[in-house]
């Protein structure tokens, strides 16, 4: 055995937690001063980590500590929540959910007029002949960003009718309603309602055929 | 309809009194669980977090915990092993928390504002072996650890110690064998 196998087997050994080595390490370790002297070594190591351990752990109990676990168990004990039956959560849960529905639908309500700062004026009536009014272009300028959403437009008077046009469509529309007193056909069909499709009900009957008479075919061979 | 009401109204006393000798059977059984497993409690925290008012917290809120589950718990004689188990969670959480908690205060304080050791049991177990011995603790890993702390406790065989943990003699030698080794090397 050599001084390294005796003193990888001395570290075995005490942290087996057995302080004899076996025979072989204690013949290696008589003669070799630098194993003996590694055996002490490690012996006081694993003495100190044992009291370390243990003076570490082996504290005194406090002695609030029973008495406060029953105090806190107690406190568990007592009835804390027989003032809210077993329903009382449900009924919370529904009413806090119909509190939350009802704030959407208020807010859904008022957003409209809202919005109406953001719309701008697509067109006016078609009566007042006038174009509509439209946010001055630089030329030669980028169009201004499109919407995909129609725009309503506002309403100058109660008795106008509303037209909605599509943010990309404005400016033709424009053109469009300049010209419509030129072409006095086409305002005139703005002006009426568009006339209902209406189909003829149709007429089921039965199917009359005339009686068949049978004829033999002529000029046929006869067996 | 007077008797049925009368009836109906005798079985909920009759089942009320009898849950409420239940739970007092199960307090009474805790309770004389406790005088024998609340000193354990507190050595497991104390061997974790090495400071006695949080350990008294910790086995505390162990004790609390395994009172409120204690009917759940199918098998009686394993409760010493149940509350081991959750104490030394609750404990590591407990330190895991106090080391961010010290990380982040550390990086915010200059060192001269470091709070110094408060009492004399603090300044003996700040002592540098002691510290040492107990960032040596720290890095070994859980299963190692707990079986470290279980077997210095007075008073706990080697046998009781793989009683609470569930596990053989051999594999609590095996694991004591490797704690005590890898201690000794980074003692060294």
């Amino acid at each position: 055995m050599n001084c390294k196998q005796c003193q990888e087997q001395i570290r075995k050994t005490l942290a087996a937690g057995s302080e004899l080595p076996t025979a072989e390490v204690f013949a290696h370790q008589s003669s070799c001063p630098l194993c003996s002297e590694f055996y002490d070594a490690q012996l006081n190591l694993f003495q100190a980590v044992d009291a370390g351990l243990r003076s570490l752990v082996n504290h005194p109990v406090p002695p609030s500590l029973l008495p406060g676990v029953c105090a806190r168990m107690d406190e568990k004990n007592l009835p804390q929540r027989d003032w809210i039956p077993g329903w009382g959560y449900a009924a919370v849960a529904a009413a806090a959910i119909l509190a939350v529905s009802v704030v959407f639908a208020l807010r859904r309500q008022v957003s409209p007029p809202s919005l109406q700062g953001n719309t701008t004026v697509a067109s006016r009536s078609v009566a007042n002949r006038h174009p509509a009014t439209q946010p001055p272009r630089k030329p030669g300028g980028v169009a201004p960003t499109t919407r995909v959403k129609p725009v309503v437009a506002a309403v100058s008077s109660a008795a106008a009718p509303e037209v909605i046009v599509l943010a990309e469509e404005r400016q033709a529309f424009a053109e469009f309603v300049a010209e419509v007193p030129e072409r006095r056909e086409v305002a005139l069909a703005l002006t009426q309602p568009a006339q209902a499709a209406t189909d003829a009900p149709v007429e089921i009957a039965f199917l009359q055929i005339k009686e068949v008479e049978v004829k033999p075919l002529e000029g046929t061979p006869r067996e | 309809m007077q008797e049925l009401v009368l009836i109906q109204s005798g079985r909920t006393l009759e089942r009320e009194s009898a849950r409420e000798i239940a739970r007092s059977r199960l307090n009474h059984e805790f309770e004389c669980r406790l005088a024998e497993c609340g000193p354990l409690a507190f050595r497991i925290a104390q061997g974790v977090l090495r400071n006695s008012a949080d350990a008294e917290d910790v086995a505390q809120e162990a004790l609390l915990r395994a009172f409120q589950k204690f009917d759940r718990l199918q098998d009686v004689t394993r409760f010493r092993a149940w509350l081991v188990r959750i104490t030394f969670r609750l404990a590591l959480d407990r330190w895991r928390s106090a080391r961010r908690r010290e990380r982040r205060e550390t990086e915010w304080s200059r060192p001269e504002q470091r709070r110094a050791p408060a009492s004399t049991e603090e300044i003996v177990a700040s002592s540098e072996f002691q510290g040492r011995l107990e960032r040596a603790l720290e890095g070994l890993p859980e299963k190692l650890r707990l079986v470290l702390i279980l077997a210095a406790i007075q008073g706990y065989a080697l046998e009781e110690v793989a009683d609470m943990l569930g596990v053989p003699i051999g594999t609590v030698k095996s694991r004591l064998f490797f704690a005590r080794k890898q201690l000794a090397e980074k003692l060294r």
